[in-house]
């Protein structure tokens, strides 16, 4: 389902040419749960990115669904990932003019989907908020956030689901729970999951565990 | 290819962001500027309407044709019978009137039925009795004479006077008519007869000088359809009457309110411009993360700017539509306010200015917030990730340039002048330099006195200069609203004063003319034990320009000038031994005591027009002598001013004093008209002419302008408080999680209030000081090259630095509670 090879990325800054990622290859299967662990400041986050779509690797090839991401346009990307890509950030981004319900039904606007609003409500409820669809996000707890989140990545139905550090902004019992609530929703919708984080606790619940250091990939022993 | 789904899906953003209050000061800002350009277009519409229908008034009707020595062609007046107009028609011709005692030279003018009841004209039906308007003209085989006609053909009402080959019995004594075109002031004294008995008096012969007046009345298209028409087939002896024909004394004020409501639109066009320009900014700061999430689920780049200039334009569609219906309730209250006022109290059955007002919505939107949507499309998706990362910053120059090219669509649209406005535009940027460049010296200087400042007014200096090019702006932002606003304001105030100047109580109300010079001695005494205040008195003759430099003057003058009106008739020529009252020297010296030579003294603007220079020779035909002069001098004369005013005014002595009259101008007050009835009973032969009419027209217009331009400055006001409201909110905005932070650090709250108010002081002295300095020289720059009025210096501008601070200071108190609010 995602496939990066010897994956490169340097940045370059006044000073110097910075090398965040030296030589990194994944293979993740199709349903199969990943999470990728390390420091802060490690390059977690860019090799999420760079799965994404979002950058550019400096070197290297990523196959979503066996489509090659080097070869897509940036608008090409953004199609590709309306259809495969789920996302969950570490601080939510939902957008604070919209109510829980109308961030949910936001990827399926995009595309003009006329379902929208039925597909939130379900997700929403699937997330146990049927109760807040109209709360504003500055009027919803943290967890409650996030859990709006989860519903939104959801709503697209997408094949791979990406997470940067979802618990990193929650406190251990919300981040506890919310992890039960992703899994479960995981399994359900047999979607494949990359997430990235230093909860150690999180990456056991996934299938496979790497930890990136120094530019590389290692799978993690436990 | 356009992702068509992204049009079901702005208008549910639009009003998500509505709904958050995310929109409200960019909407207030397109409603304040909209609203103002439709009410303003409304109002000056129906001023239009009320000063043409002052205008036709003075003139008779809303269309008149003139017609030298033959009447129209009767298929003419067949089509606009055709097209549903009325007409009415008026000849004059000079010609003897006799009784058995006396004979004189008065101007006949024949009227018909249409025409009085146009027309008011006054008749009383004895000398003593009261005038009322008459409702037909004279009856067939009657006269009406004016006054003085009575003493000087010694005749009364019933008495029998002969005109040509017919017998008319003297049935009224003519006192007043409200038709005020110039060329009806006449030396010789008046009679009025029916149209139908012209004829009768064989008197009109081929080649006989007549003027036949056709005035058409009816629905205004018709009028204007007809007149399209009727225009190219017009010879060289016929022609339009136009406002160019009511004294000169309305049309100057006319103008003068036309130029002021359009510079008053302009200033508040550009103020809400700013106004949305600063709000956009702050929305688009807004908007980065959103459309970070936008770009990361499925937007292209081209989505976004497709979608955000769909958004906006859906924005300025909604909002100027809400302007426009403001807009129009605004110009509708204000018909209800001055209905006393008005002469025509109508709503102005016209969309343009609602079709304007929703495009100028459209076209300021985005011409000040276009660099803002192209920098939303560059948003990088990858801001999801990590929020630091910027869109492509706002080119300085991309923003100016859009903001500019905008402003001088709308100046020209506005306008119509390519020209000036193009003028304007050089000024203004060097003046914006010159802004930047003064606002930029003054705040760096500030830096001498950071080491020696403390506590909170050291806080605010270090912030101002930290950042430099934020506060520049501010101060820039600031110091053209308030520049705009003073110039507003003193253009208002001169406008003002110049028209009280115009027109002060004692303005002469009459004109006393055909003064013989065997009787001026005995005037001057009349006038002097009357008490009566009076100008001085000037001789007259009439004389021909018929010569420049010994080449005939059509040959001799520039192409543009040959069809120049004062090269088709006689002029009035004057002498005098000191400057006129009322004039003043422009180029050249007075000839005092120097008569070596025939001095001719020139007014300016024709001068220029014919291309006459200081020593030059004028030659003048007067009777049968030709004169020959040199010009001395160029005057300034002021045309509205209801003196006796002069072209060519020569050296004493070049003139044979035989053939001369004199004439003057006084004040009458009304108390004193029975003054009137004793000078023409002593002086019959004297032609007075009365401009009491016309003095109370100027003085009624001149006071609806008031109230006009006093409404007009409301808008000003408004849209100059939105944008101080919008670069309040945006500057605040932004400090908001600075001020948290440092509230967090232990800073007190009121340490944080001073260190504001100390900022805000500062700039708002920096704008208030450059506003005053510039508010001066655009005043300069406006009155000497673009409006062509006096220029004086202005001390009350001292004001605007106080009233800069003090809006400033109150804009910050109502703001300053939400920045500094509890983290």
């Amino acid at each position: 389902m995602i496939e990066a090879k010897h994956i490169k990325k340097q940045v370059k800054t006044e000073e110097q040419t910075l090398t965040i990622l030296e030589d990194v290859s994944l293979f993740v299967q199709a349903q199969q749960t990943v999470a990728i662990l390390g420091a802060s400041g490690c390059g977690k986050s860019t090799f999420l990115a760079i799965l994404a779509g979002l950058d550019n690797p400096t070197k290297g090839e990523v196959y979503l669904d066996q489509v090659l991401l080097n070869e897509l346009s940036q608008d090409q990307k953004a199609l590709l990932r309306a259809k495969l890509l789920g996302f969950i950030f570490q601080d939510f981004q939902l957008i604070a003019s919209f109510t829980a319900l109308e961030n949910v039904m936001l990827p399926l606007e995009l595309v003009g989907n006329k379902a929208a609003k039925e597909q939130a409500s379900y997700w929403l409820e699937q997330v146990g908020l049927s109760h807040r669809l109209k709360h504003y996000p500055k009027q919803l707890s943290g967890g409650e956030q996030q859990r709006v989140a989860i519903a939104r990545s959801f709503i697209n139905q997408p094949k791979i689901l990406l997470a940067d550090e979802p618990t990193g902004n929650l406190d251990q019992a919300t981040g506890h729970k919310m992890i039960e609530l992703l899994f479960e929703l995981n399994q359900t919708q047999a979607t494949t999951l990359v997430l990235v984080t230093h909860d150690q606790a999180l990456a056991q619940q996934c299938q496979q565990r790497y930890r990136l250091e120094h530019g590389t990939l290692q799978i993690q022993d436990d | 290819m356009i992702n068509f789904n992204l049009f079901l899906f702005i208008p549910k953003l639009l009003w998500r962001d509505w709904r958050a209050g995310e929109l409200h000061i960019l909407v207030f800002a397109i409603v304040v500027a909209v609203t103002s350009i439709v009410a303003i277009g409304f109002f000056s519409a129906q001023l239009e309407l009320n000063m043409q229908g002052q205008v036709s008034r003075l003139l008779g009707a809303p269309f008149i044709v003139r017609s030298m020595n033959h009447p129209l062609e009767a298929r003419w007046l067949l089509q606009a019978e055709q097209q549903q107009l009325t007409i009415s028609q008026s000849l004059v011709f000079a010609s003897v009137l006799s009784t058995e005692q006396q004979l004189h030279l008065s101007d006949v003018k024949a009227i018909d039925d249409n025409y009085v009841k146009q027309i008011d004209i006054r008749i009383a039906p004895d000398f003593d009795q009261v005038a009322i308007k008459t409702q037909s003209p004279p009856k067939s085989g009657t006269i009406w004479l004016e006054e003085r006609l009575f003493y000087l053909l010694q005749a009364n009402i019933g008495d029998k006077v002969e005109l040509g080959y017919r017998e008319l019995e003297i049935a009224g004594v003519f006192v007043y008519e409200s038709r005020q075109s110039r060329s009806w002031w006449m030396i010789s004294p008046k009679a009025f007869i029916n149209r139908k008995d012209v004829a009768s008096t064989k008197i009109i012969q081929p080649g006989s000088r007549v003027t036949y007046d056709y005035l058409f009345y009816g629905d205004k298209s018709n009028i204007e359809l007809f007149r399209q028409w009727l225009q190219p087939q017009l010879s060289s002896s016929q022609w339009i009457l136009t406002e160019k024909n009511i004294p000169r004394a309305l049309n100057s004020a006319l103008q003068k309110a036309r130029d002021y409501l359009l510079l008053a639109s302009l200033i508040s066009v550009i103020l809400a411009g700013v106004a949305i320009a600063i709000a956009s900014q702050h929305f688009s700061r807004l908007r980065w993360d959103q459309t970070a999430v936008f770009r990361c689920f499925a937007y292209r780049k081209r989505d976004v700017l497709v979608s955000y200039i769909a958004y906006f334009l859906l924005l300025s569609v909604i909002s100027s539509s809400i302007a426009c219906g403001l807009g129009w309730l605004l110009h509708w209250v204000w018909l209800i306010w001055f209905k006393d006022f008005l002469l025509t109290f109508a709503l102005i059955p016209s969309w343009k200015p609602i079709v304007v007002g929703i495009g100028s919505g459209i076209v300021v939107l985005f011409g000040f917030s276009l660099p803002v949507i192209l920098q939303l499309a560059s948003v990088p998706p990858l801001r999801v990730l990590r929020s630091h990362l910027m869109p492509l910053s706002i080119s300085a120059i991309g923003l100016w340039l859009s903001a500019i090219v905008t402003v001088f669509i709308l100046l020209w649209w506005y306008s119509q002048h390519f020209l000036l406005v193009f003028l304007l535009f050089v000024l203004g940027f060097g003046l914006l330099l010159l802004l930047l460049a003064m606002s930029s010296i003054g705040l760096i200087s500030l830096k001498a006195i950071v080491n020696l400042s403390s506590g909170s007014f050291h806080w605010a200096l270090l912030r101002i200069l930290r950042q430099l090019s934020w506060s520049l702006a501010q101060v820039l932002a600031l110091s053209l609203v308030f520049m705009l606003v003073g110039l507003a304001w003193f253009v208002k105030l001169d406008l003002f004063q110049g028209w009280q100047q115009q027109l002060p109580s004692n303005t002469p109300n009459y004109f006393l003319i055909n003064i013989q010079p065997f009787q001026i001695e005995q005037v001057k005494q009349f006038v002097a034990t009357s008490q009566i205040n009076a100008t001085d008195f000037y001789p007259m003759i009439r004389g021909r320009l018929i010569e420049l430099n010994g080449q005939a003057i059509k040959d001799a003058i520039p192409a543009k000038a040959k069809n120049h009106n004062v090269l088709r008739r006689e002029l009035n020529l004057s002498w005098a031994s000191k400057v006129p009252e009322h004039n003043s020297l422009v180029q050249g010296k007075w000839w005092s005591d120097d008569i070596s030579e025939h001095w001719v003294s020139v007014e300016y603007k024709l001068a220029k027009t014919l291309g006459i220079e200081l020593g030059d020779r004028l030659s003048f035909r007067v009777g049968s002598e030709v004169i020959t002069a040199t010009v001395k001098n160029f005057r300034q004369v002021k045309w509205d001013s209801f003196y006796p005013n002069f072209y060519m005014i020569l050296s004493p002595r070049i003139l044979d004093q035989s053939s001369i009259t004199w004439i003057n101008s006084f004040y009458l007050p009304p108390k004193k008209q029975l003054l009137l009835k004793q000078l023409s009973k002593q002086f019959p032969n004297i032609t007075i002419i009365s401009i009491d009419a016309i003095v109370h027209e100027v003085r009624q217009i001149l006071q609806r302008m008031l109230l006009a331009v006093d409404y007009l400055l409301l808008f000003v006001l408004a849209a100059s408080f939105t944008v101080l409201f919008a670069t309040l909110q945006a500057s605040l905005a932004q400090r908001r999680t600075e001020m948290k932070i440092f509230h967090l650090l232990g800073c007190q709250q009121s340490q944080l209030q001073r260190q504001l108010w100390w900022e805000f002081l500062i700039l708002g002295i920096f704008s208030g000081i450059l506003a005053m300095l510039v508010t001066e020289a655009v005043i300069y720059g406006l009155y000497t090259w673009v409006l062509h009025w006096a220029f004086h210096w202005h001390p009350w501008l001292l004001v605007l630095p106080v009233l800069t601070v003090m809006s400033l200071m109150l804009g910050v108190r109502g703001m300053n509670r939400k920045v500094l609010s509890a983290p």
